[in-house]
């Protein structure tokens, strides 16, 4: 009891003093920003002490001017920025072609002048007046250019570091479609969906989160698609993060998703720019984060985790077959194990005589109750594939032999695992990869154990039980404000059209309606109609 | 919100702890019971129970045991006989996936109302079981014969009777709801199937009697057993049970043979529909029975015989009046026993239910004794088979 009241005071005084550390926070925001002095050893010195003398920064000063009295200095990233611009452009520049300007310069206008309206070289030069913009702007891959004598500096945009070439995504893998992948440069990524909707109303805006990492994130909306409400949302969310570091989409999801406690993702998320595209199309919100190859993707509903961006590429008729296939597997993968061990312990009734004989014939000689059996292999194979994930890529194979061989034969022949077991656990496995969505997926594989844990105490009502228990979760789900389950729950009929199955697409002349609730009608195509083929020869003779 | 979270999951960590599965049966713990035979004991029942080895039947590595064993009990009740059966079983007899209950030849004469009481009443038996009835003495006997081909006996006896039912007419296949709907109708009564061993009873249980073709002793199905109320009382013959089949519909395909000059002609019914019609005749009731069949000609051995449209027509009234003539034999053979397994009384309840207020008194003694019953057959015989005309014909004189 004692301890208790300790450790809540404990609790309370961390938290004043992450107020007050909060205040100091603010207060150094809010102070006023030093500005660059006119001295340009004296901004050299600031700069080099602010930054911890880091090894990577590189400052070189020179005497340019036709009587070489004029002191500038360069500063970079060494790195960060492109060598070659740096050198070839940017030093040449300064050190001859100045010359030109400086006959010229018959004015006798400040340095800064000249450089800006004459000699700079380079598209986006921005002005920096004072110390820690300069220095935000060098540490992000800017060259800044000092004048001595002067309290103004030029950054100018000479980013250019080693990053990775457009691939083709290793997840969302399509037969028919796209092969470009989003990569770990922001900038690339936002070019790659500009590149497939080149509308005006294609709009991006972009913050920067993580106190120390300051990463840039970019939303992207279509303007006049967007509901707005949902844009504000996701603002508004995005703004009240207050973290040192963003590195990828999944922490940054935790920290803007609606509900925490539920196993199943409220955010999309893609490394694809087409499915990028069309979710913005569909007047979702997608966010871009540097450094990650996934975008997010909001509001999301369920039914797009079992939908892949080639459901859209394929005839209308497989896609929905395959559509529905996905559905099957996402309760296979649910339910098998769990179903198994309820209809063996509980309802031998249910099975046809002769498959619960082939079934007792199989547990005869094994020494564990069905449902231990069961967690047992089940858990044995997350080990399996956690192992496999994990692994070096060289000793990959080494997995599947242990596992494969060692782990299901050797089991089965032991005795300690039946044959059905086996099955079971392959059947339940290799649905669960046709989920297209991982974060899907592995919410799957985590409640599977708590249906087994159902089904070993109550048989197949505890499934029931279970069943419900989890579809009054999923419609209390919001994602953004909208309703997860829709169009199923509140039903849509125009939503149908796309979500268990597909429909041509002549027929889904409608967004849907929970997300771009204002103009939810696209411009109709009607459906081919093509002239019968009497008419084609009369034309062509 | 956490506090609560923690909670659920708490709870449902105890879940399993809770419950203890207590109703919860692995499948290595149960005695699959698909057979039982029912006799009458001096006091009460004895039972015989036929229980599977699963291990030998779909087992990996198959040892020369049998497939099946049995165990007897004897008890005041079926009930308690069952339950005494665990004193010599291994594990606990599960009774869902029964298919078979074979009924003494004593204890069918005895009566069996009390004894289906049990099986209608516990929660583990269905009710899609076949019901026989034993013309051996002994009922057990019959679950201690091993088949070959399938290695359960009880399930070759499932299948047989459904086979047989649907291509040979003299069997009939009786589930428990079917029997217990049948006994607590007014103006009906039930039949049910028996079953023999046909050969030397000796080898019946031991391996032997599937190491050889053919088996020394099988297991057979024949004829039909005439109840009244709840006691057997006669047995019909071959010909009389396929003639209760067609009286009562229960015809989907059989065959029908008929004699000719040099041998025999044989058809195959396809299609067979009965149609019962209830009249009232000088206020006594009479019942009219109309029996359809559709045929093809199966097998011809005639002399001269061409199949032309006028001997078909021959071939279909001499069929017909063969037909009718078996019909009015059996109902003749249920009279003499005074009981109308027909359901002839029941139909007249459908039909002219306030005659059958005045009727129903004594209705097997009296009414169906002396029920006038007018049997029509048609014939109509549609295909001949691949060839037309048997070449014997042809080649002959």
């Amino acid at each position: 009891m004692k301890k208790g009241i300790q450790l809540r005071r404990v609790k309370v005084q961390k938290k004043q003093q992450q107020k007050e550390q909060q205040q100091n926070n603010t207060d150094k925001k809010n102070k006023t920003p030093i500005p660059l002095s006119t001295n340009i050893d004296q901004n050299i010195q600031t700069i080099k002490q602010d930054l911890g003398n880091s090894a990577d920064i590189v400052i070189r000063k020179m005497n340019i001017g036709s009587s070489g009295n004029d002191q500038i200095a360069i500063c970079y990233t060494n790195g960060l920025v492109d060598t070659k611009t740096v050198q070839n452009v940017i030093i040449k520049t300064l050190l001859v072609d100045i010359r030109e300007a400086y006959l010229q310069n018959e004015n006798k206008s400040k340095l800064s002048e000249l450089f800006e309206n004459h000699t700079l070289p380079g598209g986006e030069i921005t002005k920096v007046t004072d110390l820690d913009n300069s220095k935000h702007d060098l540490l992000s891959g800017n060259t800044i250019l000092l004048i001595n004598g002067e309290s103004v500096g030029f950054s100018i945009d000479t980013k250019g570091w080693a990053s990775r070439s457009i691939e083709e995504p290793s997840t969302q893998t399509v037969v028919r479609g796209p092969k470009e992948g989003f990569v770990e440069s922001l900038r690339t990524n936002t070019a790659l969906v500009r590149r497939k909707i080149k509308s005006e109303d294609l709009w991006i805006e972009q913050i920067q989160i993580g106190q120390k990492t300051k990463t840039d994130i970019a939303i992207l909306y279509m303007n006049g698609i967007v509901n707005q409400k949902i844009l504000d949302e996701v603002k508004t969310r995005l703004k009240r993060v207050q973290v040192d570091g963003i590195f990828e989409g999944g922490s940054l999801e935790e920290l803007i998703q609606d509900e925490t406690f539920t196993p199943f993702p409220t955010i999309y998320n893609t490394e694809r720019p087409d499915s990028a595209a069309s979710n913005l199309l569909e007047g979702r919100v997608v966010i871009i984060i540097d450094g990650t190859p996934f975008a997010l993707v909001a509001p999301a509903l369920f039914v797009q985790f079992l939908q892949s961006s080639e459901d859209y590429y394929q005839r209308a008729d497989m896609a929905s077959f395959l559509r529905l296939l996905r559905f099957v597997a996402f309760m296979l993968a649910l339910l098998i194990p769990s179903s198994y061990i309820a209809v063996t312990t509980f309802h031998q009734d249910m099975l046809p005589t002769t498959l619960l004989v082939s079934l007792a014939a199989q547990r005869e000689g094994v020494p564990f109750p069905a449902f231990i059996e069961a967690l047992l292999m089940e858990i044995v194979f997350e080990i399996l594939r956690e192992a496999g994930v994990r692994m070096p890529r060289a000793i990959g194979s080494a997995i599947s032999i242990v596992g494969a061989l060692v782990l299901g034969q050797a089991a089965v022949d032991a005795g300690i695992v039946s044959n059905v077991m086996v099955i079971v656990v392959s059947i339940t496995a290799i649905s669960s990869f046709v989920i297209p969505e991982y974060n899907l997926a592995i919410a799957v594989r985590l409640l599977r154990f708590f249906f087994m844990l159902l089904a070993a105490s109550f048989g197949m009502f505890g499934i029931i039980i279970g069943l419900i228990m989890m579809v009054i979760h999923l419609t209390s789900l919001r994602s953004f404000g909208v309703p997860y389950l829709s169009p199923m729950a509140p039903f849509n009929k125009e939503g149908q059209k796309d979500s268990l199955i597909r429909l041509p697409q002549w027929a889904l002349f409608s967004r849907p309606k929970m997300i771009a609730q204002d103009d939810y009608i696209r411009e109709e195509t009607p459906a081919p109609e093509p002239k019968n083929s009497e008419d084609l020869k009369g034309e062509g003779e | 919100m956490r506090k609560k979270l923690v909670l659920i999951l708490f709870f449902l960590v105890l879940l399993p702890v809770l419950s203890g599965c207590w109703d919860k049966k692995e499948l290595n713990e149960l005695a699959i019971l698909t057979g039982l035979a029912i006799d009458q004991a001096e006091e009460g029942y004895r039972v015989t129970a036929q229980i599977l080895n699963p291990a030998e039947i779909a087992g990996e590595a198959q040892t020369n045991r049998v497939a099946v064993s049995t165990y007897e009990a004897t008890g005041d009740s079926l009930f308690e006989a069952i339950r005494k059966i665990t004193d010599s079983s291994p594990r606990k007899l599960y009774l869902a996936h029964l298919r078979i209950v074979v009924l003494g030849k004593q204890l069918a004469e005895q009566g069996i109302e009390d004894t289906l009481d049990f099986l209608s009443r516990d929660h583990e038996v269905r009710t899609d079981f076949f019901l026989l009835v034993s013309e051996e003495k002994d009922a057990s006997s019959i679950l201690k014969v091993l088949t070959p081909i399938d290695k359960i006996p009880t399930n070759k006896l499932y299948q047989s009777i459904e086979s047989s039912q649907k291509n040979w007419a003299p069997t009939l296949g009786v589930k428990l709801d079917q029997l217990i709907s049948t006994l607590i109708s007014e103006g009906n009564n039930p039949v049910l199937t028996g079953v023999y061993i046909e050969g030397d009873t000796e080898f019946g249980g031991s391996l032997q009697n599937v190491e050889r073709i053919p088996s020394p002793s099988l297991l057979k199905l024949q004829n039909l057993a005439a109840f009244k109320g709840d006691k057997l009382v006669g047995w019909l013959t071959e010909s009389e049970s396929k003639a209760y089949n067609y009286l009562t519909d229960n015809v989907t395909n059989t065959v029908a043979v008929q004699s000719c000059t040099g041998g025999n002609v044989t058809i195959e019914i396809n299609n067979s529909a009965t149609d019962i019609k209830v009249v009232e005749e000088n206020g006594q009731p009479k019942v009219k029975v109309t029996l359809t069949s559709e045929a093809a000609i199966g097998e011809v051995q005639c002399e001269n015989q061409f199949l032309d449209e006028r001997t078909i027509n021959e071939l279909e009234a001499s069929f017909a009046k063969k037909k009718e003539k078996m019909s009015l034999d059996t109902i003749e053979t249920a009279k003499k026993w005074q009981t109308d397994i027909f359901g002839f009384g029941e139909k007249i309840y459908q039909q002219k239910p306030k005659l059958w207020q005045r009727v129903k008194e004594n209705w097997d003694e009296e009414g169906f004794v002396n029920l006038e019953v007018d049997v029509k057959a048609e014939f109509n015989i549609k295909r001949t088979g691949t060839i037309g005309e048997s070449f014997q014909s042809d080649g002959e004189d």
